[in-house]
């Protein structure tokens, strides 16, 4: 078995659990994200696999060695483990060079890492800075160096802790497909901890979606996407427009369409969530389906509905429009995410149907 | 070096396996060496803490009953109005004086930046006997103003009684300030530039900087400094004996010499120890939760306020104020009096006492620094209770009266030579020489089991300069404990390691009870010989020794200074 | 700035090592290996005063002496070292302190022929335990100008209201006042003295403080009028060449015996004395000493230099004692009122006398 392996782990501090009974398998080569809001116990994962924090409960596996085993007390320590981590607050050693905090873990007579080292700081370049101290870099550069420092190495695992929740967000993009490349050139099995969505999206190979110490759903990220398993992991994508109803006749009713709801009983409350991005102007164009979407589609009937405009806003990409169903101005108006540029005025009169795909109905307990 | 030399690519060398005999929290603790290892230095460190202990509660005298009639209470009164006294002052003029020297600029304000330690150099006892000496009645000053104002009898005039508490509290904020001034000091530099330009753009002046963010930043640094001078405060003897103020610790001695019970006197230096371990205690609760470390990982030089017209004058006056009195002015006093006995201060042994103080506070003196750093450092590996606990308390030696930790010095030793003694009689039928007990490592002992709070406090205060992810990094990245710590903790603290050596050094040069009671025969330190005249107040024929403990505690506290300064990333502005 | 703090850290560890190797472990060793020619003196007394004694010493017989002076601890270091004592004989400024090392056990009896014939049976213990080298007396000094003949004659007198704020005291808790305290409670009872104690309290001109010289300085400055000193220091003041102003206080003052009068017990008198410790690895040359400092160069040399009382019968004091004119010391057991010091401490206590006359 190769790659990172953790098998049901569960980690308290004092009184207080933080992970409980959490397996998570990485494959050499894949990267997995671990998405969740602060707190969840993503990090303290990512510190127990790493060997900084010593495993309670559950097994530790790298490779083919057993590194931390909970009940019978073994602990790997970190320097063994072969892994490299990447902090959110980069950690690069002030008194240190760049190129000497990168050549930090390697041993001093190997050339051959050497020539890798030099020739990763020319392709991410920071190339100029290589003899400099990481305070004159910026938070973009010392990212870089701080990856490279972790790789150097060659670790057989990689852990990131937020990686790049410090930069400045027009840097973000390019940066993470750097950062992408480069992991991917080392094939080490790579576990990434991240509390945004379109980040794992972007990056994972799968997501595992975390809320309090638990993992809630497993899959990738189209999975994860369209076959949300619970409203929590459906709202971890962004704000989610919720109707309340109860089941009749195994479906959901709403002004927007019936929506299917198999496995539960008649007469249960339901909470029906539209993403923003469900709503189609019914003269647009159609979208487009990749082909591993997977899951299966409740049955439903979308209904075409005549909605009120109260507000548009435009974001670049798309365009933010805000409308009510029934033109009463005090409820609490829909929102949805319209490609391009589309700005009706407010109180304009316009029909919509809604993508089933992107609607995700769940009990409500 | 890594570990990872030698193997394909990525691979762990294999397993590291431990035994689950230990439940969890202690089973981690028993086999780690490091902390093993802290653990063994600070019981050996703490034994004569413990020798303490035992022999307050080895007795069945009553000594509590007969104190809490009589005497008890002024003893508390007096020690807490001087322990307030000589807080809040240490702490007005230490922290006053780092931030004026650091944050701003007028004339004079390098100079002041290590002048303000000078002080540190002088000890307690000597500024005491220049303060009464200079302010008595036939002192200069007094003298001077009936020559100036023609008043004949003490009844004509009114000046502040020297020989009091006042005089005792301004003497001892005055020799105790640079402990609080050097880590106020080394906490403003460190502090993050972006943190004080927030302060100033949310239109703070410079006073509102200072308190609402520098001064509550640099809280810990401040708070260690303090606690430093209040230990001091309640240990000293010689001082307040001097100024005939009757402490806690004047009261252990009363017990032990006059009531001959030594066990009374260990009584009462338990009540001091719990009550420092409660101070120390609380103030660390209260400090829970926060983090001091710094939020921003660029540095750049320090802006500073520019003082002009009266601003700038006020500024020198204050911080010119307390090197005169702490440092210029007994220089001078003592190298008048060396002077003017020069025959007599002479002595023949003068260059071998010089030696001795200087060759026992060096070794002392680094010692204390290692020691430090191994404790702090297996403290931060293994974050458990126990281990911090155990530090704590082997650090409480600086809180106790000197003598009466001297007599806990001797009695683990005497065990010690006694157990070698017996081996050597059985085994080889001679007795052994005494090996420790009235031997310089008893002195160096006893300076380390007194001394450890300070190298230890200055250590601790430097590895907050390194965070706990600069720890996990080195350590995945290959370094074991001992390899991060020679390549990533060492390079970072050096700074800190050296403050440790300088400031212990100097305190060893000035020590004297724990060196008078261990000390071997026929040897003298420039303290000890000082001691002969000065208990008898005769310390014009000492004053030649007395200038020299003061001289050479001069270039370390340089050293200390330019320490501090070179150890802040990205400079000072100029 | 680097080089800089490698080279201080590297400098201050050689010279300790050099220096440490010098003068280190080695020492006691070498202390060992020339057992006989020395032994090891721990003194109350400091070194500068009985140096010329310990000098002239090892010049008549060759043997080193080395010295430890300390005011504390010395006890506890004797009784810790047990049966390895390091240290030969002790010399102390008190007869508290030879009564304290005698009840707890670590003094040598010692039987010495020499030691009976120079030391009067009441100035010694009767099992050779310790012996008395000197006696000093503890004296009035008083302002020539402001105070009468007559007025003072003892020291009950110092609790009469006439001398209100007009006594400079030391330290009640300072070991001379505490012996003269146990003096008061061996010759008049516990009760008495307290009454006396509290008297004197209420005479005090200022709290007490400074040493005995202080006391006379504060007569010269007009503090005050009256002060209790050791004579010696009288003798100290008067001759001292070095600070010129002590002569001026010594001028201020007159000394004057107390208690003379036939039916009183006499001036209060201390002892200073020495003792050979249990378990001393040089006994013989230790009771040498003792025997040298008893004998009539070292007791001339305790008079002439130091101004005290000297043991030796035939003994002359030194001239400006004896222009003082003789007086009657207290011959009370000193072994008895030292074994009241720890009451007499507890009395200064009670009657909170060092809080000074406001109180």
């Amino acid at each position: 078995m190769a790659g990172l392996h953790l098998n049901n782990v569960s980690h308290a501090f004092g009184d207080s659990s933080v992970v409980s009974g959490v397996s998570v398998f990485v494959a050499p080569g894949e990267l997995v994200c671990l998405l969740g809001p602060s707190g969840c116990g993503k990090t303290t994962l990512l510190r127990v696999a790493a060997g900084l924090e010593t495993l309670q409960v559950g097994r530790v596996t790298i490779g083919d060695d057993i590194v931390a085993e909970g009940q019978q007390m073994q602990h790997t320590p970190p320097e063994r483990r072969g892994v490299g981590l990447m902090f959110q607050d980069f950690a690069l050693f002030p008194h240190l060079s760049v190129r000497d905090n990168i050549a930090f873990g390697i041993e001093p007579g190997d050339a051959e890492r050497r020539r890798w080292i030099d020739e990763a700081l020319e392709r991410v370049g920071v190339d100029q800075y290589r003899d400099a101290y990481p305070h004159i870099l910026s938070g973009g550069q010392q990212q870089r160096v701080a990856l490279l420092r972790a790789l150097a190495p060659r670790p057989q695992v990689m852990l990131l802790d937020e990686p790049f929740s410090g930069l400045d967000v027009t840097r973000r993009a390019e940066i993470r497909q750097q950062t992408l490349g480069l992991l991917k050139e080392t094939e080490a099995a790579t576990l990434m901890v991240t509390h945004d969505p379109e980040e794992a999206m972007f990056m994972a190979d799968r997501i595992l979606v975390m809320a309090a110490g638990h993992i809630v759903q497993d899959g990738s990220p189209v999975d994860v996407y369209f076959n949300p398993t619970d409203a929590f992991v459906t709202r971890l994508f962004g704000p989610v427009n919720r109707m309340e109803t109860a089941v009749a006749g195994g479906h959901a009713s709403t002004p927007l369409g019936r929506f299917g709801t198999p496995g539960l009983a008649d007469g249960r409350r339901v909470e029906v969530l539209f993403r923003p991005e469900a709503f189609r102007l019914l003269d647009g164009a159609v979208d487009v389906l990749p082909a591993s979407a997977g899951g299966f589609q409740p049955a439903c009937e979308t209904t075409a509905a005549t909605l009120t405009v109260v507000r548009a806003r435009p974001l670049g990409r798309s365009s933010h429009v805000e409308f009510t169903v029934g033109g009463n101005a005090t409820e609490e108006p829909l929102i949805a995410r319209i490609p391009g540029v589309y700005l009706p005025a407010p109180g304009t009169l316009v029909s919509f149907m809604v993508d089933a795909r992107q609607v995700h109905v769940f009990p409500m307990d | 070096m890594s570990v990872l030399a030698g193997r394909p690519p990525g691979r762990p060398p294999g397993r590291f396996w431990r035994p689950a005999a230990f439940p969890l929290t202690l089973g981690r603790l028993a086999l780690d060496p490091w902390v093993l290892g802290a653990l063994a230095v600070a019981g050996f460190v703490a034994a004569p803490l413990l020798a303490v202990i035992w022999q307050a509660l080895a007795t069945s005298d009553d000594i509590w009953s007969h104190l809490a009639a009589t005497v008890l209470p002024v003893y508390i009164r007096e020690t807490l109005l001087l322990m307030t006294g000589v807080g809040v002052g240490t702490f007005i003029v230490g922290t006053g004086c780092a931030w004026l020297v650091t944050m701003c600029r007028f004339p004079g304000q390098r100079v002041l930046t290590w002048a303000l330690l000078l002080p540190f150099a002088v000890p307690a006892y000597l500024l005491a006997f220049v303060a009464t000496d200079q302010l008595e009645y036939a002192g200069t000053v007094q003298t001077g103003l009936r020559a100036l104002f023609g008043w004949q009898r003490p009844g004509d005039y009114w000046f502040p009684e020297i020989r009091s508490l006042g005089g005792a509290v301004w003497v001892m904020t005055l020799a105790l300030y640079p402990y609080v001034y050097l880590l106020a000091r080394a906490a403003f530099l460190e502090q993050s530039v972006c943190v004080l330009e927030v302060s100033r753009t949310l239109g703070k002046t410079a006073w509102g900087s200072f308190f609402g963010v520098a001064l509550p930043l640099a809280r810990p640094a401040i708070v260690i400094g303090i606690s430093l001078v209040l230990m001091e405060t309640l240990n000293d003897f010689g001082t307040v004996d001097f100024f005939a103020v009757e402490t806690f610790t004047v009261g252990i001695y009363d017990v032990w010499l006059n009531q001959s019970s030594i066990a009374g006197a260990a009584q009462l230096s338990l009540v001091l120890m719990v009550f420092v371990l409660a101070l120390i205690t609380a103030e660390r609760l209260a400090r829970r939760g926060r983090r001091f470390h710094h939020t921003s990982s660029r540095y750049q030089n320090l802006p500073s306020y520019r003082l002009t017209g009266l601003k700038a004058v006020l500024a020198f006056a204050a911080c010119v104020l307390p090197v005169v009195i702490g440092f210029v002015i007994p220089a001078l006093v003592l190298a008048g009096y060396a002077i003017r006995f020069h025959a007599e201060t002479l002595s023949p042994r003068y260059l071998e006492f010089a030696a001795n103080s200087l060759g026992l506070s060096a070794f002392a003196a680094i010692a204390a620094a290692v020691i430090g750093l191994v404790l702090a450092y297996a403290q931060r590996l293994s974050q458990h209770p126990a281990v911090n606990g155990v530090v704590r308390f082997a650090g409480i030696g600086y809180a106790v009266p000197a003598s009466v930790l001297a007599v806990g010095v001797i009695l683990p030793l005497s065990q010690l030579d006694e157990a070698m003694d017996g081996a050597t009689m059985t085994l080889l039928g001679i007795p052994a020489p005494l090996l420790v007990s009235g031997t310089l490592a008893a002195v160096v002992y006893g300076y380390l089991v007194r001394f450890l709070a300070l190298s230890h406090g200055a250590v601790e205060a430097g590895l907050t300069k390194v965070t706990p992810n600069m720890d996990g990094a080195a350590r995945t990245l290959g370094a074991g404990p001992g390899g991060a710590l020679k390549r990533v903790h060492f390079p970072l603290i050096r700074g800190s390691l050296m403050t440790a050596a300088l400031l212990v050094f100097v305190d060893c040069m000035k020590e004297l009870p724990l060196t008078l009671v261990l000390r071997p025969f026929d040897f003298d330190t420039l303290a000890t010989f000082v001691y002969q005249y000065a208990s008898d107040e005769l310390f014009e024929e000492a004053s030649l020794a007395a200038l020299t403990i003061v001289a050479a505690g001069i270039l370390p506290v340089i050293l200390l200074s330019m320490t501090i300064v070179a150890s802040r990333r990205g400079g000072t502005a100029p | 700035m680097r080089t800089l703090e490698t080279l201080g850290c590297l400098k201050k560890f050689c010279l300790g090592l050099t220096v440490l190797c010098g003068f280190g472990a080695a020492q006691p060793i070498a202390a060992q290996q020339a057992a006989a020619a020395e032994i090891n003196l721990y003194s109350y007394r400091q070194p500068f005063l009985i140096q010329p004694l310990l000098d002239a010493f090892t010049a008549e017989s060759g043997i080193k002496v080395r010295v430890v002076f300390a005011k504390k601890g010395m006890l506890e270091r004797i009784r810790a070292a047990g049966r390895n004592n390091a240290a030969d004989a002790v010399l102390t400024v008190d007869m508290g302190r030879l009564n304290e090392l005698r009840e707890a056990g670590v003094l040598a009896p010692v039987a010495s022929p020499v030691l009976n014939a120079n030391i009067p049976a009441h100035l010694r213990h009767p099992d050779g335990l310790w012996f008395a080298l000197t006696t000093r007396a503890r004296v009035a000094l008083v302002s020539r100008e402001r105070i009468g003949a007559d007025e003072l004659q003892s020291y009950e007198d110092l609790a009469e209201p006439r001398f209100k704020g007009r006594i400079c005291m030391r330290s009640g808790k300072h070991a001379y006042n505490v012996a003269l305290v146990a003096a008061m409670i061996h010759h008049k009872g516990a009760d008495a003295a307290r009454t006396w104690l509290k008297g004197l309290k209420a005479n005090l001109a200022r709290k007490p403080q400074g040493n005995d010289r202080a006391q006379a300085k504060a007569i010269y400055q007009g503090q005050c009028d009256v002060a209790l000193a050791n004579n010696y220091y009288m003798a100290k003041m008067a001759t001292n060449e070095k600070k010129p102003e002590q002569k001026k206080w010594a001028a201020a003052v007159k000394l004057l015996y107390l208690n003379q009068g036939e039916s009183q017990n006499g001036n209060h008198m201390n002892v200073s004395g020495a003792a050979v410790v249990k378990g001393a690895k040089h006994p013989a040359a230790a009771v040498k000493l003792l025997e040298f400092l008893s004998d009539a160069e070292a007791q001339r040399i305790y008079a002439e230099v130091n101004h005290e009382y000297p043991v030796k019968p035939g003994v002359r004091m030194s001239d400006l004692v004896r222009s003082w004119g003789a007086f009657k010391p207290d011959t009370a057991d000193i072994e008895a009122i030292a074994k009241l010091r720890r009451r007499a401490s507890r009395l200064v206590d009670e009657v909170r006398f060092n809080n000074g006359p406001t109180s």
